[in-house]
């Protein structure tokens, strides 16, 4: 078997391990609550428990909890939790009016657009500076950039979004707050625009709308930079270090004796295997970010799945909200830190092999 | 006192002490610089004390440090004030919270590194696992699982059966201790997990920990006396460079809306719309956010700066 298929598998399987450790944990603490609480993740579709009276809710919660035996141990609630999981069936929430997955996925494609714009700027450009700064250590652009990186990792990401909303938006009026203007979102959900992937950006165009486009552009440029900033100098400090170290290791002397002009003995050698070690500091903050991509969703109302928090600081919130959250938020991580992995693997045989023999 | 001297050397690392050491003179000097009022009592937030003519009232936030409190008919809040007593509940908050990931973690990654085989296999899949958990995911979830359970308890009254006995409940765990604090305690361990972790793993056969064995000292003597103290550095310089990313992170919470009881960040949100000022000026209301600002962005890099110093002191084959 070739050593990429392998450790294709080897991820894949442990994929599902993973997300049964963290469920069980997420349900355990569940199982602290009262029961009242567990019971709610069982309310069947189009509840609204505003309409019932309190004897009548209470009526309903015992015989939800006689119909699923939530009086029984541990191992065989979270069974019965993590069966309805797996048939997609994520309960019912009265404070969304709605089944919790569907509410999910049809938030998913707004975060999923910012968060795939700011990896965008933020992975070349961070890896670009780092190694340029890294291969001139000590230089004038190394200081420069050791400087910028410093401050953008130190600015707390919810003052930069408000500073740059004053100079840009009120000061200025280039990039406005939301997703969209009021006519085009008017257009956007109306009946003739069709919605192929739920990304702004590419629906405009699929629909023939590059004005749509455009203008989803335009509200992006903020928000991405506030993501982006930090991650950028986070990156691009890892990126910096790791060509530093590479740059002490004997086969860059031997090429360099070999006549390699620096340029190409950079880009061609020390930076993909600098590579490495950048992409898996990247992956361990793959959970970090996905932290600030909310923060940033919430700061410029783009009602992304970050809605979901909001609303539940606003109304009474409910279990199956809180628990579908949580586990959504996890898998989202996971295939991400899937891709990023097999990304690493396909570029440096050494992850291949190291997995294998782990 | 070579060591000390070798501290002192890199103007970063003095830049680094005398911000932390200026945080915790504000943290202590608190009720000389910023009195309590007649009460005696303290509040988070404070009217502030007489504005023209004595009232604290006004539609827009007034010079030197008054932010408008939103929803109470132009009342001014007392920014100096919420700066200095903010510092007391920064430290606090950001101290427990790095001091007790890093126990968690170091204890995490030594046991596992010490016992191998399937403890190991379990522990750092566990780690592994708790690194793909977004941490906002976390503490929305912690916090409104106590709120959750709290309405429900307090309902108990209307129960009529199969309420399970408060004893066993979330709260009756963790109602003591604040529900933010616990997340990001339960989601921020994995970073020390597996350094000390790696750390263990590099001195496990030294000669010292096997003579240790062969004299017959027993597994909890080898962790706790000669492992954990011998791999403990680098966990020590990352919980204090994450002193000030909890500070920031817990004043971000606030900002957004979710109570994580972050004064600097509850005092920004409420005078968030004076951030921009008029529009001939649009730094008018400066002082309604740049002090605070100012504050958090040095606390971090305070903190920052001394973990990196200490990297530094400790592992002086770096430098």
């Amino acid at each position: 078997m070739p050593p990429l298929l392998r450790f294709l598998i080897y991820r894949l399987i442990s994929l599902p391990i993973t997300l049964f450790i963290i469920t069980i944990v997420l349900y355990g603490f569940v199982m602290l609550t009262p029961v009242e609480v567990r019971a709610s993740l069982y309310f069947p579709e189009g509840l609204n428990t505003d309409l019932l009276s309190d004897e009548e809710l209470q009526r309903y919660t015992n015989m939800i909890i006689k119909k699923y035996n939530l009086d029984d141990p541990f191992p065989v609630q979270y069974a019965t939790w993590a069966a309805n999981l797996l048939r997609g069936n994520w309960g019912w929430s009265p404070m969304l009016g709605q089944d919790v997955l569907p509410a999910l996925l049809r938030r998913t494609p707004v975060s999923a657009e910012l968060a795939l714009y700011s990896m965008l700027v933020f992975i070349p450009l961070g890896l670009l500076s780092g190694v340029n700064a890294g291969s001139k250590k000590d230089s004038r652009t190394d200081l420069r950039f050791r400087f910028v990186a410093f401050i953008g990792v130190s600015i707390p990401t919810f003052i930069l979004a408000l500073v740059l909303m004053s100079v840009f938006y009120v000061g200025l009026h280039w990039f406005p707050p939301e997703r969209l203007g009021f006519h085009s979102s008017q257009l956007v959900q109306s009946e003739a625009f069709h919605r192929y992937t739920g990304l702004l950006t590419l629906d405009g165009l699929l629909n023939g709308q590059p004005m749509i486009t455009l203008e989803a552009l335009q509200h992006l440029v903020l928000p991405v930079l506030t993501v982006s900033l930090g991650y950028w100098g986070l990156l691009g400090r890892v990126a910096r270090s790791a060509v530093i170290e590479e740059q002490l290791k004997e086969y860059v002397t031997a090429a360099r004796a070999r006549g390699i002009k620096d340029r190409s003995l950079v880009w061609k050698h020390i930076f993909r295997n600098a590579l490495t070690p950048a992409l898996t500091s990247s992956m361990l903050s793959v959970a970090a970010l996905f932290t600030s991509i909310f923060v940033v969703e919430i700061i410029f109302s783009f009602r992304g799945v970050s809605s979901l928090i909001v609303a539940s600081f606003t109304y009474t919130p409910d279990a199956p909200t809180l628990l579908g959250f949580a586990v959504y938020s996890v898998i989202v991580v996971l295939l991400l830190m899937l891709v990023l992995d097999l990304l690493m693997a396909l570029l440096d045989p050494r992850v291949r092999e190291q997995v294998i023999s782990a | 006192m070579k060591r000390g001297s070798r501290f002192l050397k890199h103007w970063q690392n003095i830049l680094g002490l005398g911000l932390v050491a200026f945080f915790f003179f504000l943290a202590i000097a608190a009720p000389y610089l910023a009195p309590l009022g007649e009460s005696k009592e303290y509040e988070s937030f404070r009217l502030v004390p007489g504005l023209k003519g004595g009232l604290p009232f006004s539609p827009r936030p007034e010079a030197p440090l008054g932010t408008v409190a939103v929803g109470i008919g132009g009342r001014q809040l007392d920014v100096f004030y919420t700066l200095v007593w903010g510092t007391r509940s920064a430290l606090r908050f950001g101290l427990s919270a790095a001091c007790f990931t890093a126990i968690i973690g170091i204890l995490v990654g030594a046991i596992s590194g010490f016992a191998g085989g399937w403890v190991k296999g379990v522990m750092m899949r566990t780690t592994d696992a708790f690194l793909a958990f977004p941490i906002i995911a976390g503490v929305v979830f912690f916090l409104q699982l106590t709120n959750l359970s709290n309405a429900y308890l307090a309902n108990q009254g209307t129960a009529i059966s199969g309420g399970s006995p408060p004893l066993n409940s979330f709260v009756g765990l963790f109602g003591k201790i604040d529900p933010v604090l616990l997340a990001l305690i339960l989601f921020s361990w994995m970073p020390y997990a597996r350094l000390t972790y790696a750390q263990v793993l590099n001195i496990r056969q030294a000669e010292f920990v096997q003579a240790s064995r062969i004299l017959g000292a027993g597994s909890g003597r080898i962790i706790f006396r000669h492992l954990i103290p011998n791999s403990i550095a680098p966990a020590i310089v990352m919980a204090a460079s994450q002193v000030g990313g909890m500070v920031l992170l817990q004043a971000t919470l606030s900002f957004i809306g979710i109570p994580a009881g972050s004064e600097w960040g509850e005092i920004l949100a409420i005078g968030r719309r004076w951030i921009i000022g008029p529009l001939n000026n649009p730094l008018g209301y400066w002082w309604v956010f740049f002090p605070i600002t100012l504050a958090l962005v040095l606390f971090g890099i305070g903190w920052n700066l001394l973990g990196d110093g200490l990297n530094d002191w400790l592992n002086p084959r770096l430098s």
